[in-house]
C-alpha cells in the first residue's frame, strides 16, 4: 500500500458532543474505518482541531457555554482550521431555517439525532471522496509546478547554449569569410576567373551560414523576451530608398525591374528602425529570390487610421493556398527539397512575424499562385519602450 | 608610423588580422593572452589596441579595465568579438572600449574602420 492510499484510507474524525453517550454512539459506528478523536465542548473542539487537524468534525449544535454555531464561527476565523469540513449534529432540526443557519455559517452538511448509522457513514464517505479528490488536485498541482520549474531551467539552458554556440560558430567563420574575402580582394595576389568563381561560392555559403546563426540567435532572443528595442524618430521613405538602392544591383543582375512608390510628404514615425529594416529587407530578398522575370515593387502608404503600410509586391512564383497557412511558421520554406535553387534558412518570415509584433505592427501576405505575391506590414506611428511585445 | 597592438588568442584569426593590417602602413605587435596584452600595452606606446574578448587567463573586458587604469583615456581600444548577444556591445563599452567590431569581420569594412580610428 502506498503512502497516499494509507493517508486517505484512515480519515481522522473529531467527534464533539457534551453528552458522552452520544460521543460513544458515533464512535461505535465509525471506529472501524476512521481514526477518532473526541471533545466535550466547543472550546475543546477548537483546541483539538488545531492540534490534530482532523479531516472532518462532527459538531453537536446544542452545547452549554459555546454552542455549535459559535464554535464554527471561531473556526472560520482561524486560518489553520477554517477549511476543515464540519457536519452539524442536532436533535433540534425541527425547522428548516435552523439547518440553513448552520449551512450559511459554513457547515458542510447536517445530521439529526438519533444518528442513523447508514446516513452517517454515507456522509462520511462523501467527505472522504472530496478529500481524495482534493489531494489528487494538490498532487497534480505540485507535479505541474515541478514540471514548470524543470521547463524554465531547460529554457535557461537553451539560451546559454545558443549564446555559446553562436560564439563558437562565429570564431571559425571569421577565418573562413575573412580569408576568402581577402583572396577575392586579391590581397595575396591575382586570381584567375575559375578561382574567383569558386571562392565566391565559398564566401556566399559562409555568409549564408552566418545569416542562419544570426536568425537562430534573433529568434532565441525574441522567444526569451530579451529583445531591447532601439526607438528613434525616422523617415520611412528615406529608409525605403536606402534599402531599394542596396538591393538594386542584385535585381539588375537578375534582369528584374525594381520600382518604389512613396507619398509626396515625408513619413516620420517613432519605432525601431533596424528591426523594420530587417523585415522589409527580408521581403525584398524573398521577392528577388522567388521572381524570375518581371518586377518587384515597394510601396509606402499612409492609412486613414493613422498607421503606415509598407508593401513589397512581386511577379514571382506565388504561393499555393496550402502553403499560405504555414507561411509564418519556422522552417516551412515551401518546395523544400534537395534540388531547389532557393537558399534560405526557413526562418525569415517567422522572424518577420515576430519582429513586426514586437514593434506593435501587423503582417500580411497575399498571393496568387503563378502570378506573384505581396507581403506587407502595417505599423503604428509611434511605440513606447514599454509597449514591447505582443 | 602608427603602432597597433593585437590581443587575440586564435592563431587563424590573428593571421587574418596580421595579413589585413600588412596592407596598410602600420606596425603591429601581437599578444596571445589578456595578461600578455596588458604587459605589452604598458611597455610601449600604442595608437590602437584590438581586443578579443574571450581570452585565456584574464578576458578582454578585464584586460581593457587594467589598461585603462594604467594608461588613462588616451589610448583607443576596440573590441573585436564573436559575442553578439544582447548587451555584449554595452559590456565592452562599459569596460572602457571605444568601439566594437563584430566577428566575423568584413575585411573591407574592417580596414575602413581601422583607418577611421587611426
Amino acid at each position: 500500500m502506498n503512502l497516499d492510499e494509507e493517508r486517505t484510507d484512515s480519515m481522522k474524525v473529531l467527534v464533539v458532543d457534551d453528552n458522552d453517550d452520544n460521543v460513544e454512539l458515533i464512535c461505535q459506528i465509525l471506529e472501524e474505518e476512521c481514526q477518532i478523536i473526541t471533545a466535550n465542548s466547543g472550546r475543546e473542539c477548537l483546541q483539538e482541531a488545531e492540534k490534530e487537524h482532523p479531516d472532518l468534525i462532527l459538531l453537536d449544535v446544542n452545547m452549554p457555554e459555546m454552542d455549535g454555531y459559535e464554535t464554527i464561527q471561531r473556526m472560520k476565523q482561524t486560518e489553520a482550521i477554517k477549511d476543515i469540513p464540519v457536519i452539524f449534529v442536532s436533535a433540534y432540526y425541527t425547522e428548516s431555517d435552523m439547518v440553513v443557519k448552520g449551512l450559511e455559517q459554513g457547515a458542510f452538511d447536517y445530521l439529526t439525532k438519533p444518528v442513523d448509522e447508514d446516513i452517517l457513514l454515507a456522509k462520511v464517505h462523501v467527505v472522504k471522496r472530496i478529500k481524495q479528490a482534493e489531494e489528487k488536485v494538490i498532487k497534480q498541482k505540485d507535479e505541474l509546478e515541478r514540471a514548470n520549474l524543470k521547463l524554465s531551467a531547460a529554457d535557461k539552458l537553451k539560451s546559454i547554449f545558443l549564446a555559446s554556440m553562436s560564439h563558437e560558430l562565429r570564431t571559425p567563420l571569421n577565418s573562413i569569410i575573412g580569408f576568402t574575402s581577402l583572396m577575392l580582394m586579391e590581397v595575396p595576389g591575382e586570381i584567375n576567373q575559375e578561382q574567383k568563381e569558386q571562392l565566391t561560392r565559398v564566401k556566399r555559403n559562409g555568409d549564408h551560414l552566418l545569416e542562419l546563426i544570426n536568425d537562430v540567435l534573433d529568434i532565441s532572443k525574441i522567444e526569451a523576451g530579451k529583445v531591447e528595442l532601439g526607438i528613434s524618430e525616422f523617415d520611412v521613405s528615406e529608409l525605403i530608398v536606402e534599402m531599394v538602392n542596396s538591393i538594386q544591383p542584385e535585381m539588375d543582375r537578375k534582369g528584374l525591374t525594381l520600382k518604389y512608390e512613396l507619398p509626396d510628404t515625408a513619413v516620420t514615425i517613432q519605432s525601431d528602425r533596424r528591426r523594420i529594416q530587417q523585415v522589409i529587407m527580408n521581403f525584398l530578398s524573398n521577392a528577388l529570390k522567388f521572381t524570375d522575370q518581371g518586377e518587384v515593387q515597394c510601396r509606402l502608404t499612409k492609412e486613414h487610421s493613422g498607421c503606415v503600410t509598407i508593401a513589397v509586391k512581386d511577379t514571382g512564383s506565388g504561393i499555393q493556398d496550402d502553403d499560405m497557412r504555414r507561411l509564418f511558421e519556422p522552417f516551412q520554406q515551401i518546395n523544400m527539397d534537395y534540388t531547389n535553387n532557393y537558399k534560405g534558412t526557413g526562418l525569415g518570415l517567422y522572424l518577420c512575424d515576430k519582429l513586426t509584433h514586437l514593434v506593435g505592427g501587423s503582417i500580411e501576405a497575399k498571393s496568387e499562385y503563378g502570378e506573384g505575391s505581396e507581403f506587407s506590414i502595417t505599423l503604428p506611428l509611434s511605440i513606447k519602450e514599454g509597449d514591447v511585445g505582443k | 608610423m602608427k603602432k597597433l597592438l593585437l590581443i587575440e588568442d586564435n592563431e587563424d584569426n590573428a593571421f587574418l588580422f596580421r595579413t589585413l593590417i600588412a596592407t596598410r602602413d602600420y606596425q603591429l605587435v601581437e599578444a596571445r593572452t589578456g595578461l600578455q596584452g596588458v604587459e605589452l600595452a604598458g611597455s610601449d606606446e600604442f595608437d590602437l589596441i584590438l581586443m578579443d574578448i574571450q581570452l585565456p587567463d584574464i578576458n578582454g573586458l578585464e584586460a581593457t579595465r587594467r589598461i585603462r587604469a594604467a594608461q588613462g583615456e588616451e589610448i583607443t581600444i576596440i573590441a573585436v568579438t564573436s559575442y553578439a548577444m544582447t548587451g555584449d556591445r554595452e559590456r565592452c563599452l562599459t569596460a572602457g572600449c571605444n568601439g566594437y567590431i563584430e566577428k566575423p569581420i568584413d575585411p573591407q569594412q574592417f580596414l575602413h574602420d581601422l583607418d577611421k580610428y587611426l
